[in-house]
């Protein structure tokens, strides 16, 4: 039970670790921004083998990368389903029609969006992926505070938010310990979770929220006094100990991140007529 | 493919707790794989003060949370594996739970903090009222079990837990397991945190329910003074395995093998083993302090 | 030349009282005096619900008292000044019971690192007291690690470096022990034993483990909210009628030293430990 604390990290070793936390937040974000521009099948090829390369250097397992589609399966399916059957095709010459039913039609060009909308959903997915399996929540808590850190200008606490991730990632292992033993102890006690409708449900849990709440606000005490003993003071005057210092790899990875979304750009909007954008616009939709 | 689950020989049916080549993994298959139980057997006999000792993390909580199915069976690991609890086959696919929890009850470490509702009246009841049984019954169970805890009915019952002190909660969530009036009793660490007075108390409190209520207790605790002081039989754990069985007298003798486990013996035994190493005339390995007491007495110290 | 014994806390009739003016008004000390001084080893006992853990937080600033004072190095709690405040707090570190209620962090070298933050210290002398803190509890190994797989004692010893990072001068640990199992009460005491041996710490211990208090010099005793007794540890600890009435015990020697007078045997005052009894008994039979 004390692995929730790892969140999704797959706790490897790699170059794509050991970047920093805030350099693989802000690629992340430019490659969401990369495959949302993307407007063919060759840009996406592009965009995927850079991200099998980021995979491999990462050492995570493919098939753990992959899993991560798990959850949003569902989705991608009836995303692709209906983008198929609503489209009514192009007129197009090399267009033909397969299947019609109703208002419904399965059409080349139908079946081109869908396909493409299926890579957009599942190239979308990996690449954050990627980032929570090799970043630690810790991390993940501290670049989130660095980056929501322009917002103190406009009196956001941001010490604050950052101060309740911590703090929380700090808590939610111990409290989900705390709510197994109780939970325990209730079944000790003849108690059932798992029967009867919702009401009944939600009624059983009753003798372990109660307790389980006590308990977290003795924590939270606790927690504050151990805080104000150690001179917290609501985050006025103070230091780190760890400076935070981009490395050169990490600038060099945001630089080639932030080239592949201006390579995609020129792709798309092909501002100088280069003739080679043409090939990359293989299977345009 | 399925495996045919092969049933283990029948067990001693006065046994309260029959426990044969018992194993169990956490997080197998994993980066963090560990072996808690290696096929660990143990019986206990009806009426035993049974005392459960080892270092954190030598597997008793997991041997315990198997005794009232709290963990199951890892089917899987435990082809030929047995555990019956009061006659119950915990190693089928589906165990009677509902029977399992009315005859085996659990004071888990820190009971008070599973304290939740507004009377101490209701949270007594809560248990018996799970068990399916009667308005009058489960007013009859929980007066029985407040008084064997050493508490007033009437000043307590329709008082909230949370008001009461540290102890008076903690007899509360025992008098709520008693009240359940199951045959095997096991205390995790159940004198944890509180004062001298409050430890002593309570020892006895579980000796008087053992001779009333409940015949049969297993008690997992760090502290050997009162492994020394109540139990007649007391299985030492390691790693995952079982050391030995021993009764109190044959085990603290053994001081090499409670120190190779990081464990503390008992003070009077430490105490007395010093005095004899001192040139006092006095044996060695007094369990209890009465009866290193009644040792220097005996042998002329005083009258 | 600094003296010797100089004072360092000062508790001066001291009265708290939870949820004050209100029903539920509740007086968890009633009026405590004593003086501790530098390099002093106390040992605060009581019973549950004696008032020994409110004392704990009247002595760094966390509980300022509703009667008398409070003074740290001659300064009053009761300060609204945080720069006052902060110099209490960093004279005085609390170490609480629970070790994971006291735990910011989700890696143990940024844990330690959040007192000397809090202070605004430049990143170069953080990183010193807290490898420095964290080589004193013997947990250096350990600094990049989280604390969630660690032992009880462990994650105590962790709470203690992020105490001593703040370089205090009194280390107070209330009921520290009382949750660990005997091989963490152990670390922890043993850490303690350092800090006095190597640093000359001022330590108050707050327990009511005997064998705890036995390794203290002197003993100071709480009952509803009162000293009832402040004396050296030889004298408290072998006054077996007096703790027992308080609801506490003495060190097994003493008991049986205790019994043994009962039943007529002539033995010296003020057996505490085993090599006194040892020596009390050689050769005493008869």
């Amino acid at each position: 039970m004390k692995d929730v604390v790892f969140g999704q990290l797959y706790p490897v070793d790699s170059p794509v670790h050991r970047a920093d936390a805030r350099a693989k937040f802000l690629i992340m974000i430019i490659y969401i921004v990369t495959v949302i521009f993307a407007d063919s099948f060759m840009q996406f090829a592009l965009i995927a083998l850079l991200l099998l390369v980021v995979m491999l250097m990462s050492r995570v397992p493919p098939l753990k990368v992959l899993s991560s589609l798990k959850a949003i399966i569902v989705l991608a399916v009836v995303t692709f389903i209906f983008t198929v059957l609503l489209n009514k095709g192009n007129g197009a010459e090399n267009e033909s029609i397969y299947v019609v039913f109703g208002p419904f039609c399965i059409c080349t060009s139908g079946l081109m969006t869908g396909a493409f909308i299926l890579c957009r959903i599942v190239l979308l997915v990996i690449g954050p992926a990627l980032v929570t399996l090799t970043t630690t929540p810790v991390d993940m808590a501290d670049a989130i505070e660095f980056l929501l850190a322009p917002l103190k200008l406009i009196k956001v606490p941001v010490h604050a938010f950052g101060m309740i991730m911590s703090i929380a990632l700090r808590m939610i292992p111990t409290l989900f310990e705390e709510t197994q033993r109780i939970m325990n102890a209730q079944k000790a006690r003849g108690a059932c979770f798992d029967h009867g409708n919702i009401f009944k449900r939600i009624g059983a849990l009753v003798p372990v929220l109660i307790p389980l709440f006590v308990s977290a606000f003795k924590r939270s005490a606790d927690l504050a006094d151990a805080m104000e003993s150690r001179c917290y003071n609501g985050g006025k005057g103070k230091t780190r100990m760890k400076v935070l210092r981009f490395r050169a790899g990490d600038i060099i990875a945001m630089l080639l991140s932030a080239a592949l979304l201006f390579f995609v750009l020129v792709c798309v909007y092909n501002w100088w007529n280069w003739s080679w954008v043409e090939f990359m616009r293989t299977g345009a939709v | 493919m399925r495996k045919k689950h092969m049933t283990v020989a029948p067990p001693d049916p006065n046994a309260a707790v029959f426990i044969k080549d018992l194993t169990y993994i956490y997080n197998p298959r994993t980066p963090f794989e560990k072996t808690a139980l290696d096929r660990v057997s143990l019986t206990v006999e009806r009426g035993d003060f049974f005392g459960l000792i080892g270092q954190t993390g030598s597997g008793k909580s997991t041997l315990v949370s198997h005794i009232n199915a709290l963990t199951r069976v890892q089917r899987k690991y435990n082809e030929d594996a047995g555990l019956y609890v009061c006659g119950i086959d915990l190693t089928v696919k589906k165990p009677d739970l509902k029977r399992l929890r009315e005859r085996v009850g659990m004071v888990f470490q820190y009971p008070e903090y599973q304290l939740f509702a507004d009377t101490v009246r209701q949270d007594v009841a809560f248990g018996p009222k799970n068990l399916g049984l009667g308005e009058e019954e489960i007013e009859e169970r929980s007066r029985e079990a407040v008084r064997l805890v050493g508490l007033d009915w009437n000043e307590v019952a329709d008082r909230s837990p949370f008001e009461l002190s540290g102890g008076q909660k903690r007899r509360v969530a025992i008098a709520g397991v008693i009240a359940m009036r199951p045959e095997v009793l096991v205390l995790d660490e159940p004198t944890a945190g509180l004062d001298p007075a409050g430890k002593r108390e309570l020892l006895a409190l579980f000796e008087d329910i053992r001779r009333s209520a409940c015949p049969t207790i297993i008690m997992v605790s760090h502290n050997m003074d009162e492994i020394a002081e109540r139990c007649n039989k007391v299985a030492v754990m390691g790693g995952g395995h079982i050391l030995g069985v021993y009764a109190p007298e044959e085990l603290f003798s053994r001081r090499e093998l409670i120190r190779s486990l990081g464990l503390e013996l008992p003070a009077a035994v430490e105490l007395s083993a010093y005095l004899a190493e001192h040139g006092v005339d006095v044996p060695p390995d007094c369990l209890t302090e009465e009866r290193l007491l009644a040792a220097l007495i005996e042998r002329g110290y005083a009258k | 030349m600094e003296e010797a014994n100089k004072t360092i806390i000062s508790v001066k009739n001291a009265v708290y009282k939870y949820n004050r003016d209100t029903e539920d008004e509740v007086t968890a000390l009633r009026g405590v005096s004593f003086d501790i001084a530098e390099g002093d080893f106390v040992a605060l006992v009581g019973a549950n619900g004696s008032g020994k853990s409110t004392l704990a937080r009247l002595l760094n600033a966390l509980y300022v008292p509703d009667e008398g004072e409070v003074l740290v190095g001659g300064v009053s709690t009761d300060t609204g000044d945080s720069d006052k405040l902060f110099g209490i707090r960093r004279t005085v570190g609390v170490v609480f019971q629970n070790p994971d209620n006291q735990m910011v962090a989700s890696v143990i070298e940024d844990d330690v690192a959040f007192g000397p933050e809090n202070l605004g210290l430049p990143p170069a002398e953080i990183r010193e007291r807290v490898d420095y803190a964290l080589e004193c509890v013997g947990m250096s190994e350990y600094k990049k690690g989280t604390p969630f797989r660690l032992s009880g004692g462990q994650k105590q010893r962790i709470a203690i470096a992020g105490v001593l990072a703040l370089r205090p001068k009194v280390l107070v640990l209330d009921e520290s022990t009382a949750m660990l199992d005997p091989r963490g009460k152990k670390e922890v005491l043993d850490v303690v034993e350092r800090v006095r041996a190597e640093d000359g710490m001022t330590v108050v211990m707050i327990t009511h483990f005997p064998d705890e208090a036995a390794r203290a010099d002197r003993v100071i005793a709480l009952d509803g909210g009162k000293v009832v007794m402040d004396a050296s540890a030889r004298k408290a600890l072998s006054d077996v009628e007096t703790l027992r009435a308080y609801g506490l015990d003495a060190p097994l020697p003493a008991r049986i030293a205790y019994e043994m007078r009962k039943r007529g045997a002539l033995l010296p005052d003020g057996i505490v430990t085993a090599e006194d009894l040892a020596e009390a008994l050689c050769g005493k039979n008869i």
